[in-house]
Order: C-alpha cells, then sequence, then structure tokens
C-alpha cells in the first residue's frame, strides 16, 4: 500500500490560546500529522499561542516563527496565525533547534541541519530552516546547513518577521518560544519537495565597488560613504531629520543586487542605515571588494517572479499535484506589490497551487539552495511545493 | 562586463572573506565555500597528503578524499559524483600551502571550467595559500610568542605549587593555589576549580578560583551527569571541552553563579584512579583557546601529587593509627580478654579513627531486636550497653549485614532505629560493618555521623576491627566450649571413679546430682527413679540455694511432666512451662521449666536425671545433651551394683548349693544334710531362720532341721510336730506344691501376718521339697526385717528345696539299691543253701544208698561170679568217687559247714582244701551274721582259688578278725599279682556283695608283688536300711 500523506493549512486570528487551537483543528486533516509549521503575528501571546495549538496536536514536533504578514490561500493576513501540518506515513519529520544563533551562525546552520531523516525509504528529502533575519549574515547559517548535508539535501525557509519593526523576532520550537534561534525541520518524504525561487528585480544605473565592508555592514561603496552613495544613485538627497523608517521603506524595494556568475543577481535586502557613520545594513554579508548595483521592481516583473517561483517549484514534482504550497515571500515585495498587488499574487500562487492549501509569511530574508552553495535570498518568492 | 573585470571582482571578494579569517582552518574553510560560491561549484575541498583540510558539498565528513585527491591539477575531464548533484566536471589546482595540497572544485555537469573560471580559481588558490601561509606563520609566531609568555608564567605557577606541595601544606590550600594559577596562567579564564570525584556520582568541589574573586561554590557538592566536561572527564579520564554550555550543564558542574559558557575539564589521577577534575570555565562560548588541556594536565599533576603526598602521609598516619589499635584490640584478643573488653576497646578505636559521632557495636538476638554491647559518643546515655533496640523492619541495610557484607548510607534512612536516631541525634550517615561468625552474622559495629558522609573507605576499616571482634567471641567461646567440656569431663571422671570404685549407687547418685549442679547451674538438678505408678521417687539432689530436697521424697512422673515424657518417648525431654495440671504442680514445686534425660538400664526405663529452673527462662538448649552424657554413667552405675549384687547373690548361693551338693553327694545321712541346707540357706537368703519340715500323716509337720540367727531359736524345736495355720505359709505350699509368701507390715491384718509380728517377724516365706512328683516337705523361711527377702526371693529358696528334694532322693535311692542288691545276694545265697541241701539230703543220700544195696549185692553174689563181683566192686567204687565229687560240689555251692560250724571251722576246712599250703589266722569266735559270714567265706575261697589257679603262688596267708564292729578279712599271697577287677575275675562279684553288706574291699596286687584283698564289712546294722 502506498503511504498516505497530507498537508493541512489552518488560520484565525483572535485571542491567542483559542486562535491557536482553531488554526491547528482546521490544519489538522487526519491524526497522524508528523509535523506542524506556525507562522503567526507577533503581536499574539506567543506561549498562549503555542500552548494553544500543543493543546490541539500533542507532541506533534512543530516549528515556526512570527512573521511580517501571513499568508493563506484566501490572501494576506495580519495579526493572524497560520497553522501548516504536514501528515501520514509517507513523511518522516525530525526537528531542531539551535539557541544562540548568532554567536556562530555557521555553527546553528549546521547544527539545525542535523535533524534530517535517515530514512532510505523516503528518498526525497528537505530541510525547512526558520531563523532569526536579525541575528546576522543568514548565508552563515546556509553554509553551515551546507556543510553538513552536503549538496544531496536542499535548504527551504526564511527568516522571521516582526511586522517591519525591525526589533525583535521569535522562532518556535515544540513549547519554546525563542530569539536568536534557529529551528529546523528535516523532511524525508516518498514523493517530490519541490522548490523554486525567483525574484523579479532588475537593476538600475551603474554598478558600485564594495570598496569596504564587514559582513553585512557596507561602509563605503566606490570609496564614498556607502549611505549617501546609495541614496545619490536613487537621486535622493538625505533627509534633514535622518528618518530611519524613511530609509527602511525606501530600502525595502531598493535592495543592493549581487553580480553572480549564473546570471541572476543575488539580491540583498538594505535592513537600515547608520546616520552617523554613513553606512548601510544589509541582512546578509555584502563581502568588500564586491560589486553591486542598486535594484528595483515594479508590480509586473515582481508578479512574473511569483509565477516563475512557484510553477518552478510544482514542476519539481515530476508532474504530480501539490498536496500544499508553502511560501516565503519577501516583505520588500509586498512593499512593491502594495495591497492590492499580493491579492493577485497569492491567487497566481492559489491558481498554481490548483486548490491545495497555501500557506507562508512575509520575511526578512529567503533561504531556497536546490543547487551550488549559495541559497540566501533577498527580496525574493521561495516556494516549497509538496507532492 | 568583460571576463577580467568578473573575475576581478570575483577574486576581490575572495580575497575580502579569505583575509578576515584569523586561523588556517577557518581561512581554508572559507577558501572552499567562496570558490565554491564564486565559480557556482557544487562541491569543493582543499586536500593534502590524504587529508580533507577543508570541504562542502559532501554530508558531513564524508568528502571522498581519493576520489578528490585523483583530481591532478592541469589534468581535464575528471567527474566527480557529489551526491544529490550526480556528475560534476572537477578542477584542481595546486595550492602554495599546506604543502602537496590542491584545491578541487566540482561543478555540475560535464562542462569543465573556461579558461576565465580556471584562471579565477588558480588566483583564489593562489590568494588562499598565500593567507593560510600567512595564518601559519603567523599562528606559529603568535603560538611561540604565547607559548613562551604562558611557559613562563605556567611554570612559575607551577613552581609556585610545586614549593607549596614541598611544604607539605594541607592539600586544601594547594588545591585552591592551583586554581588560582591557572585562572592567572589562562587568560581566558573566568573561573577554575579542582573538583573532586566521590563514590556516589558526585564531585565536590575542594578549591577554586574566580576572576570575580568570589569562589563561593568551593565546597559545594554536584551531582555529576548530562553534558558538561566534570561528568565528561569522569566518563573518560581524558581531558574534556564544552564550549556551549547550557545552563544546566553550567549549574550541574557549578562553574560559578553566572552562566559559563564553554569549560574544559583535565583528569587528576592518583596511584591510577581518577580522583578529581580541575575546570576552567569561561563566560565566552568559545572563550577557551586550544591547548588548555594540555596546560591543565600540568597542573592536574601537581595536584596529583600533592595529593598522593598528602594521601601518603595521611595514609601513613592513619595506618599507623589503626595499625596501632589493631594491635591493642589484637592484644586484648590474645591475652584472651572477656569479649567485653574487646567489645569496648573497638567501639573506643573504631570511634577515634573514624572521627565518628556515634559508635556502637550491637549482637543481633534471636528475637530480631539488637542488644547494645559497646557504645561511644553522645547516645552513651541514650543507648547503654544492654540497651535493646528494634532496628525495624525497614532499616535499611540490614539484609546486606545479616548476609555478611558492609552498609554503607550516606543519605538520612528511614525505617523505625533511622526515624528515631534522626528524631533523637539528628545522624546524617553512618557504616556499619558485620561481626559474623561460622558464617552467620553474630552483630555489627556502626559509625555514625552528624556531619555528611563517612570517610571513603570506612567499611574496609571497620571490617578490620569486626574481624577482630569475631575472632575475640570465637575465642572466648572456644575457651568456653573448652572450659565446659573440661569440667564436664572431670564431672564425668569423678562420677565413673565412684562407680570405678564400687561405690554404693546412692552415692553414684548424689554425686551425679552435685555435678550436674554444678556443671549445668540450674535452679535444682535431681537423679529420679520411676515408680510402678506414675510417681518417681529423688534418689538424690541438687539446688542451687543449697536448700536440696530429701532424698525418696516422690515426685509426679506422669504424663505432661518432663519425667513422663522421657518415660513416654525413651528420649531427653523439656517442657519449657508447665501447663494445665502440671502448672500448679509445677508451682507448687517451684518449677517454671525442666529438661530431663533418661537412665535407661538393661532396655528398660528406670529413671531421669534432670534440671528444673525455677524461673520462667527455661534451661538452655543443649542441656540434654549434657545431661545424656550422665544418664549412661548413673545406668552404668546402677547396672554394676546391681551386677555386682547378683554375682555376689549368685556366688554366695552356688557356693551354698555346691556345699549342700557335697553332702548330698557324699551321702551323708539325710538329718547331716538338712543341717546343712538350712544352715546354708538361711545364710544366703539373709533371712533371720530357715526351717525344714516334713509333714506327718496326722496332718502336723515335723521339724527335721532348723538354723537361726538366734541363740534361741522361736517357735518348735528339731523334732517337734506343729499343725500349720491354713492359708499361713506352709499349708499352700503343701496344698498347690508353689512358694508361697507373706508379708507382715503393719498394715496387713491377716491372721499369719498378725502372728508373724507377734513373733517379731515382718515376713516369710516358703518353697516345697517335691520328691519324685509328691510333696515331702517343706522350708521356712522367716524374717524379722521388712524388705531383707526381695520380691521373689522364694524363688531362690526354691533352689535349696530342689538340693533337699535330690538329697532326700538319693538317699531313699541309695538305700533301696543297697537293699535289693542284698536281697539279690541273700536270693542266692539262700538258693545254693537249698541246692546244697537237695544235693546233701535227695541225689547224695539217694547215690549212698545206692552203693550200700551194691555193696550188699556183692556180698551176697557168688564167689563164682568173681568178674561179677570185680565188676561191681568197679562200680561202688565209682559210685563213691562220685558221691565225694557231689559232696565236694555241694560245699562249693554253699558250705554246708558254713551254716552249721560258723565261719572258723568253714575257714579252717577252705584251706585244708586248698591246693596251696593257707596260713590261717582268725580271731571271730562268735557267730556272725550269715550274710556277713557266707560273704567272708566266699571272699577268702575266690582269693584262694585265684591264687592257686591265676597268680602261680606258692603260699598264701587269710587274716580275718571282728573287732569295733567290723570284720576285716586279709587275703594275701606270694603270686605275679596284676590282678583287677576287670579281668573277668569273680573279683566283681565279690565287691558287689561286699558293697551291698555296706562294706568295702580293697584290692592291692601290683605286679611281681602278690596280691592282696582287704575287705572291711560292717557289723552295726542301725543305719543300714532293713533290707526287705
Amino acid at each position: 500500500m502506498q503511504p498516505t500523506r497530507w498537508v493541512g493549512v489552518g488560520s484565525a486570528g483572535g485571542p491567542a490560546e483559542g486562535a491557536g487551537a482553531h488554526a491547528t483543528d482546521e490544519a489538522l486533516l487526519a491524526e497522524d500529522a508528523k509535523l506542524l509549521i506556525v507562522f503567526c503575528s507577533p503581536t499574539f501571546d506567543l506561549p498562549a499561542l503555542i500552548r494553544g495549538i500543543r493543546t490541539r496536536a500533542g507532541d506533534v514536533p512543530l516549528i515556526g516563527c512570527t512573521t511580517a504578514g501571513e499568508i493563506v490561500a484566501t490572501g494576506p493576513r495580519d495579526a493572524s496565525v497560520v497553522v501548516t501540518a504536514f501528515g501520514g506515513d509517507g513523511f518522516a519529520v525530525e526537528t531542531a533547534c539551535a539557541k544562540g544563533a548568532s554567536r556562530d551562525l555557521r555553527e546553528a546552520g549546521a547544527t539545525a541541519a542535523r535533524c534530517v531523516p535517515a530514512r532510505t525509504d523516503l528518498p526525497h528529502k528537505a530541510l525547512l530552516l526558520l531563523s532569526d533575519g536579525l541575528a546576522g549574515d543568514q548565508q552563515q547559517i546556509v553554509r553551515g546547513a551546507y556543510g553538513v548535508l552536503g549538496a544531496g539535501v536542499p535548504l527551504v525557509g526564511g527568516c522571521a518577521g516582526d511586522d517591519l519593526k525591525m526589533t525583535r523576532t521569535f522562532q518556535f520550537h515544540d513549547d519554546e518560544v525563542l530569539t536568536d534561534a534557529v529551528v529546523a525541520a528535516g523532511i524525508a518524504s516518498d514523493a517530490p519537495l519541490g522548490i523554486g525561487v525567483h525574484h523579479g528585480w532588475r537593476r538600475v544605473g551603474q554598478p558600485m565597488l564594495v570598496t569596504s565592508s564587514a559582513g553585512t555592514r557596507v561602509f563605503t561603496l566606490d570609496d564614498g560613504p556607502a549611505l549617501d552613495v546609495y541614496l545619490a544613485h536613487l537621486g535622493l538627497d538625505q533627509p534633514a531629520d535622518g528618518d530611519r523608517e524613511w530609509l527602511a521603506r525606501l530600502a525595502l524595494t531598493h535592495p543592493f543586487g549581487l553580480s553572480r556568475p549564473g546570471g541572476e543577481e543575488k539580491v540583498r535586502l538594505i535592513s537600515g542605515g547608520d546616520f552617523g557613520d554613513r553606512s548601510l545594513s544589509c541582512v546578509a554579508e555584502v563581502p568588500q571588494g564586491a560589486l553591486v548595483w542598486v535594484m528595483e521592481g515594479d508590480e509586473e516583473s515582481v508578479l512574473e517572479a511569483t509565477e516563475a517561483a512557484a510553477g518552478a517549484s510544482v514542476a519539481a514534482l515530476d508532474g504530480r499535484p501539490p498536496l500544499g504550497m508553502v511560501a516565503f515571500d519577501c516583505i520588500a515585495r509586498r512593499g512593491v506589490l502594495g495591497d492590492a498587488g499580493i491579492r493577485v499574487e497569492i491567487d497566481r500562487l492559489a491558481a498554481l497551487a490548483a486548490g491545495a492549501p497555501i500557506a507562508g509569511f512575509y520575511t526578512y530574508g529567503e533561504i531556497a539552495r536546490t543547487r551550488g552553495v549559495r541559497g540566501f535570498h533577498n527580496q525574493t518568492l521561495v516556494v516549497l511545493s509538496v507532492a | 562586463m568583460a571576463g577580467a573585470e568578473w573575475s576581478t571582482q570575483q577574486l576581490a571578494e575572495f580575497i575580502g572573506a579569505v583575509s578576515v579569517a584569523d586561523n588556517e582552518a577557518t581561512a581554508a574553510l572559507a577558501a572552499v565555500e567562496r570558490a565554491a560560491e564564486l565559480l557556482d561549484a557544487d562541491a569543493a575541498a582543499i586536500v593534502a597528503g590524504g587529508e580533507i583540510i577543508a570541504a562542502v558539498g559532501y554530508p558531513e565528513g564524508a568528502a571522498p578524499v581519493a576520489d578528490l585527491e585523483a583530481v591532478r591539477p592541469g589534468v581535464a575531464g575528471f567527474l566527480l559524483e557529489v551526491p544529490g548533484v550526480g556528475p560534476c566536471a572537477s578542477t584542481a589546482v595546486t595550492l602554495e600551502h599546506p604543502p602537496a595540497s590542491t584545491l578541487v572544485v566540482a561543478r555540475a555537469g560535464v562542462d569543465g571550467l573556461t579558461p576565465e573560471e580556471a584562471g579565477l580559481l588558480r588566483g583564489m588558490a593562489r590568494v588562499a595559500a598565500l593567507t593560510m601561509r600567512m595564518l601559519r606563520v603567523l599562528d606559529e609566531e603568535r603560538e611561540a610568542r604565547e607559548g613562551l609568555e604562558e611557559l613562563a608564567g605556567q611554570q612559575a605557577a607551577l613552581r609556585r605549587v610545586a614549593t607549596l606541595i614541598v611544604s607539605g601544606v594541607q592539600p586544601s590550600a594547594v588545591f585552591d593555589a592551583v586554581a588560582e594559577e591557572v585562572g592567572h596562567v589562562i587568560a581566558a579564564a573566568d573561573v577554575t576549580l579542582v573538583g573532586r570525584y566521590d563514590a556516589h556520582g558526585a564531585v565536590e568541589f575542594v578549591g577554586g578560583w574566580s576572576r570575580e574573586g568570589d569562589p563561593s561554590f568551593v565546597g559545594s557538592r554536584v551531582s555529576l551527569g548530562g553534558h558538561n566536561v566534570a561528568t565528561l572527564v569522569l566518563e573518560r579520564n581524558i581531558p574534556a571541552r564544552v564550549d556551549h554550555l547550557t545552563e544546566e550543564a553550567t549549574a550541574a558542574t557549578a562553574l560559578a553563579r553566572e552562566w559559563a559558557r564553554s569549560a574544559v575539564g583535565a583528569p587528576i589521577n592518583v596511584e591510577g584512579r581518577i580522583w578529581g577534575v580541575v575546570t576552567v570555565g569561561s563566560m565566552q562560548p568559545d572563550g577557551l583557546p586550544p591547548g588548555i588541556e594540555r596546560q591543565l594536565a600540568d597542573f592536574t599533576e601537581l595536584v596529583a601529587t600533592a595529593i598522593a603526598n598528602a594521601q601518603a602521609r595521611e595514609e601513613l598516619r592513619t595506618i599507623a593509627d589503626e595499625q596501632a589499635a589493631l594491635r591493642r584490640v589484637a592484644t586484648l584478643v590474645a591475652e584472651a580478654a572477656p569479649p567485653e573488653a574487646v567489645f569496648t576497646a573497638v567501639a573506643e578505636e573504631v570511634h577515634r579513627l573514624l572521627h565518628a559521632d556515634e559508635t556502637g557495636l550491637s549482637r543481633y538476638d534471636p528475637d530480631g531486636l539488637w542488644t547494645v554491647l559497646a557504645v561511644r559518643g553522645a547516645m552513651t546515655d541514650s543507648m547503654p550497653i544492654g540497651f535493646r533496640l528494634d532496628p525495624g523492619p525497614s532499616m535499611p541495610g540490614v539484609a546486606q549485614l545479616l548476609s555478611g557484607h558492609s552498609v554503607r548510607v550516606d543519605a538520612p534512612p528511614t525505617g523505625t532505629l533511622a526515624d528515631d536516631l534522626i528524631r533523637a541525634e539528628d545522624l546524617q550517615a553512618w557504616v556499619a560493618s558485620p561481626i559474623v561468625l561460622m558464617g552467620r552474622t553474630w552483630g555489627q559495629v556502626a559509625v555514625f555521623s552528624r556531619h555528611g558522609p563517612l570517610p571513603t573507605g570506612a567499611e574496609e576499616r571497620l571490617g578490620h576491627f569486626t574481624e577482630l571482634v569475631a575472632t575475640a567471641i570465637a575465642n572466648a567461646q572456644a575457651r568456653e566450649d573448652l572450659r565446659t567440656i573440661a569440667d564436664e569431663q572431670a564431672a564425668l571422671r569423678r562420677v565413673a571413679t565412684l562407680i570405678a570404685a564400687a561405690a554404693p549407687p546412692e552415692e553414684v547418685f548424689t554425686a551425679v546430682a552435685e555435678e550436674v549442679g554444678r556443671l549445668l547451674s540450674p535452679d535444682r538438678a535431681y537423679v529420679g527413679r520411676y515408680e510402678t505408678d506414675d510417681t518417681m521417687t529423688h534418689v538424690a539432689s541438687w539446688s542451687s540455694t543449697g536448700e536440696n530436697l530429701p532424698v525418696g521424697i516422690r515426685a509426679p512422673g506422669g504424663a505432661g511432666t518432663v519425667s513422663g515424657l522421657v518415660r513416654e518417648t525413651g528420649r531427653p525431654a523439656r517442657v519449657d512451662r508447665y501447663a494445665g495440671d502440671m502448672y500448679a504442680a509445677a508451682r507448687e514445686h517451684g518449677i517454671g521449666s525442666a529438661v530431663a534425660a533418661p537412665i535407661t538400664i538393661e532396655g528398660r526405663p528406670w529413671g531421669v536425671i534432670g534440671v528444673a529452673s525455677t524461673s520462667e527462662e527455661p534451661p538452655p538448649t543443649g542441656t540434654e545433651e549434657r545431661l545424656a552424657k550422665f544418664t549412661e554413667l548413673v545406668a552404668t552405675a546402677i547396672a554394676n551394683a546391681q551386677a555386682r549384687e547378683e554375682l555376689r547373690t549368685v556366688a554366695d548361693e552356688q557356693a551354698a548349693l555346691r556345699r549342700v551338693a557335697m553332702l548330698v553327694a557324699r551321702g551323708l545321712a539325710a538329718a547331716e544334710i538338712f543341717d546343712a541346707v538350712v544352715k546354708e540357706t538361711r545364710a544366703v537368703l539373709g533371712v533371720d531362720s530357715v526351717a525344714l519340715l516334713r509333714p506327718e500323716s496326722d496332718g502336723t509337720v515335723a521339724v527335721l532341721a532348723v538354723h537361726s540367727t538366734h541363740p534361741e531359736p522361736p517357735g518348735i524345736p528339731v523334732g517337734g510336730r506343729f499343725t500349720p495355720e491354713p492359708n499361713g505359709v506352709i499349708e499352700p505350699v503343701l496344698r498347690t506344691g508353689r512358694p508361697s509368701r507373706i508379708d507382715a507390715p503393719e498394715g496387713n491384718v491377716g491372721r499369719m501376718a498378725q502372728l508373724l509380728r507377734v513373733g517379731g517377724n515382718r515376713g516369710a516365706a516358703g518353697a516345697p521339697i517335691v520328691v519324685e512328683g509328691r510333696p515331702w516337705g517343706v522350708m521356712l523361711a522367716v524374717w524379722k526385717q521388712a524388705g531383707a527377702l526381695p520380691a521373689g526371693g522364694e524363688g531362690r529358696l526354691v533352689q535349696f528345696t530342689e538340693l533337699v528334694a535330690t538329697a532326700v532322693a538319693n538317699t531313699e535311692a541309695q538305700a533301696e539299691l543297697t537293699a535289693s542288691r542284698a536281697r539279690i545276694i541273700a536270693t542266692a545265697d539262700e538258693t545254693r543253701r537249698r541246692i546244697e541241701r537237695d544235693l546233701h539230703d535227695g541225689l547224695q543220700q539217694r547215690l549212698v544208698s545206692l552203693a550200700l544195696q551194691l555193696r550188699a549185692a556183692q556180698a551176697v553174689t557168688p564167689p563164682d561170679l568173681d568178674e561179677l563181683v570185680g565188676e561191681l566192686d568197679d562200680v561202688v567204687r565209682g559210685l563213691n568217687v562220685t558221691i565225694d565229687e557231689l559232696r565236694e560240689y555241694a560245699r562249693g555251692i554253699h558250705p554246708a559247714i558254713l551254716a552249721e560250724g560258723g565261719l572258723a571251722p568253714a575257714l579252717k576246712s577252705l584251706a585244708r582244701r586248698s591246693a596251696l599250703p593257707v596260713e590261717l589266722d582268725v580271731r571271730a569266735e562268735k557267730r556272725l551274721p550269715q550274710p556277713i559270714e557266707v560273704a567272708a567265706y566266699y571272699i577268702v575261697s575266690e582269693a584262694l582259688a585265684n591264687a592257686a589257679k591265676h597268680a602261680e603262688a606258692s603260699s598264701a596267708a587269710v587274716e580275718v578278725e571282728a573287732a569295733d564292729d567290723v570284720l576285716r578279712v586279709f587275703v594275701r599271697d606270694d603270686g605275679v599279682g596284676g590282678a583287677d577287677f576287670g579281668r573277668g575275675s569273680g573279683l566283681v562279684g565279690l565287691r558287689d556283695r561286699v558293697e551291698t553288706l555296706g562294706g568295702r574291699l580293697t584290692l592291692h596286687s601290683e605286679l611281681d608283688a602278690g596280691t592282696s584283698i582287704e575287705v572291711k564289712l560292717p557289723l552295726r546294722d542301725e543305719s543300714r536300711p532293713a533290707p526287705g
């Protein structure tokens, strides 16, 4: 008999514990759940929310994180919880958690990666990672995980959000609510797990040389103060009050692009700037000596990327219809698309999902490694389709 | 973008990434990762000399080093299989550093790198190599510098510690010093600890240092377990490192109040065993650089030395102390000190040696309680010596102690005793060691502490003392056993000596009661004899108070008593608590419990040896067996006495009987025999008088003989007659033919008894004299002292009456035989006389008449008839010869002259007619009784005939003399001799004739010495029964 597999998604709002329970009830299509993935607003009483979920699901392995907006088939949401359940004998799942990730992100990635079930009967594997995007160079997490798993296991996931407050995000592992953590679920399945990734940004103007940077911090571009050079490229003057929110909103739709030999740029979200030392902060490393471009996107290009990513993930299912779809959509894209745009985006996802449940969230960074070492993205939509 | 520009930018990025590495390994990893990223490769690695320096793209630790090394620089077309990707075109470039290393990249597909990419790779390789080499040099320089500094600091630190150790300070000071020095030497250390592992899965921090100057954790104990260095070090006994300590792990090793993020520990090994751990902790997750382990090792060695030194000193002192203590106790034991002294000494020594707060030595009693035998500490008052305590069912470790193993209880336990102790004494921990005696736990020595666990090894050290205690007890028991055995043997020997000396049983009984009393220390001891009723007579008794029960008293001995039990079972028995009816009886005698053993004689129960306890406490076990050792002796004594008595009686009796039998055999006159019999019988039976009575036809009995101890014999004298009392003693004997007896104690109101008492007698017995099936008489015994003739003694009377009967029968038979022979001889003589007379009166007379008639006829015959006359003359002559011969013949048959003229003329005639010259001397002028004369005549006749016919004698002499009522006949010849009674001579007939007459014939006939015959014939006929 073929092993069964099922994917259920439930969402709810309201008081935390009840919302958690309600969404869980909705997601649990059957009793043999193997994994719960929770995306929720940081506005919840998180322990109560997790308690509500665990009350219904028992000790089914759980990972999850806070978001900058939740995605379900019916549309984008805020202040809600979305619970995705993977179930059936066709899945085997183990979870892991690396706390205090910022001490050593690479090691945190490695620790989180050591949870992929060694099941030869379930040949299709993937590691789903949810991390704290504010904790440093997320590519290091990918490197750590790649160092453990090698090329054989694709990585997928995203960085937790906090409704764009950019102060503190939370990760969930079973009963725990954590910060500065990497949580992971190693999934083994007897059917393909398809991953698609696309951003839909394009270069604006001339490239700049990163003349001084350290990790995610870019100090100078073309030997000029990074903030000033960046703003100059956009034809903007520095606002007199040094408004951080203004800068964040601006950067959201104008990330850096790092050129890659393969063609598509690696997009680097700019998370903020320092009006004092005129530096820029990115959510991933911008290596010194690299060439960067300022990128921009419009609704059309972003939506095309949506179809490309989701289409690629479904195409990777070897012709099988998806049981469910999990989207990790950059918060920057939401900024580009606007409220109407993201509705359209979700409709397009739903169309590709062909009726299968959709879950997802707006992220501070996306993880998708299917080939090569690189796997951390910005301003990107990453879609995991589960057959 | 131009290729060169691209490459430059990529290379710049690569340099940027690699150059930030702060050590060679990080640089290598950054190099392969960045090379893979920049070349969009799936895998990359630096390999050198068969080792992976760094690799990505393969599962962790699974990079195929051989495959990777197979990819040679400058050679195209290599394909590597990367898991999850498939075949990857692979390119290798040589790295200038590390030596003989290559950087390999593998990218999905079969197309190799473009020349541009290959150039980039070479550039990256060069950058990586240079960076790595630079870092190596920097590393080495830094290490060298740091090493030198560290070394100097460390050496100084080690020297200081070593100096401390040499100065012999307490290890605790060394521990603190070490902790501090380590803290100073290892710059990254925020906290250092010296921990000692205990046997219970915990580590105790005995020294410490904190950068904040507050090592408050020193002295704390922490249970081991989990992922922390103290546990890891103990598990593996090698240095261990935990770089990302969890909060729990930190707490578990008490590294600090704050959360130490990383720690390194190294084991302290003392004498080959892990003793403890030196731990360094840092507040930083990766705060402790590599190599700390090595540095720590130098210190742990010093710590180990300090501990070993201190331990050696301590052990030496402890051993010396302990040895001295053990020697003192052993000396006590060897001196055979009382166990109590040993107990006290052991408690004291153990208390001191083990620094105990409380020490107790107790014995396990059979009832499950413990008796305190020695105690030291504050509990001396609450649990004094002799105190009995209940350990309770849940007392921990009791089972272990009972099975002979030591017990250590480190936590406050629960249980009856434990509760009491904890409440009353606040005891925290204890160690107990069993006192094992002959494989059984006899008791225990226990030491208690109010301040945490007792020292390690306390069990073993206690064990040395409990062994001595066991030895002391065993010795004492052995001595006690020996003394008991010796006492017992001495007692038994004394009793046996008494028995051997043929002491009277009463004396033996008394001795046994005393010996048993002394040996077994009961309240009472006694020897009892069973009576025919259910009682027992005390034949000896002893009391611990000296108030012995009088000998001879009767005590219950039936069912329910210990004596009854013994009698019933034939085995030793005990009654630990008298119950029922016997309870009252026993109480009356003041007896609570008793043990007794049987005295068995000839397989029959005779009595008991018993001990009794007046208290509720029964005599100890084993009393039965010890009593039994005496019972055999007593039985022997009794049996010996009985045997001696019986032997003497039998001997006396046999002697008496033999004497009487001799008399009987000698054919003494019945009266003499009767006198002898009564005399012997009286003596043998030990009675006062014995009489021989003969019933007369008139219903009276005649006294034939009597013997009495008293000069004036009572009753009827010999020859007197009296009429026996009906149903007395004599009458039933005559009536039934069986022995009879009457005892006449005061209570017997029978007439006979009264009669006996009137005569001062207490009993009489009679036995029949039965001759040829008829009652011939009665032997009567009379005694004045009660019991003089024991029951059944009348049977012994019978032995004598039988002898009397034999004597009587013999006398009568002899008389009859003599009479019978006399009758035969007389008849023969008479027949011969009749024949002689017949011959003389008949045939001879007719022949004479015939001869006369022939003579007459001859006279009338004509002379012419000369021939006829001659013939007639011949006939007459012949006839006269025949008459002469007939006369001679008749004379041989019975000489008529004997009847007519008496012996003298008859003998003269015989001598005249003899063929030998005979010298005859007859001095018996008077006529003698006819049988005597006939006998004498035939004796001389036969003797002379023999002398003439067989002895070839030339002469003979005959002497006959009648004097003193005896006729003596003596015939002698000078012939060849050699005659005897067996040679068919007429001597046998002569002797018969002589003996018939009560005479005696003596023959002397030596060869060539002639033959003489002497005959004595009694002339008095009073004692001779009248013939017929």
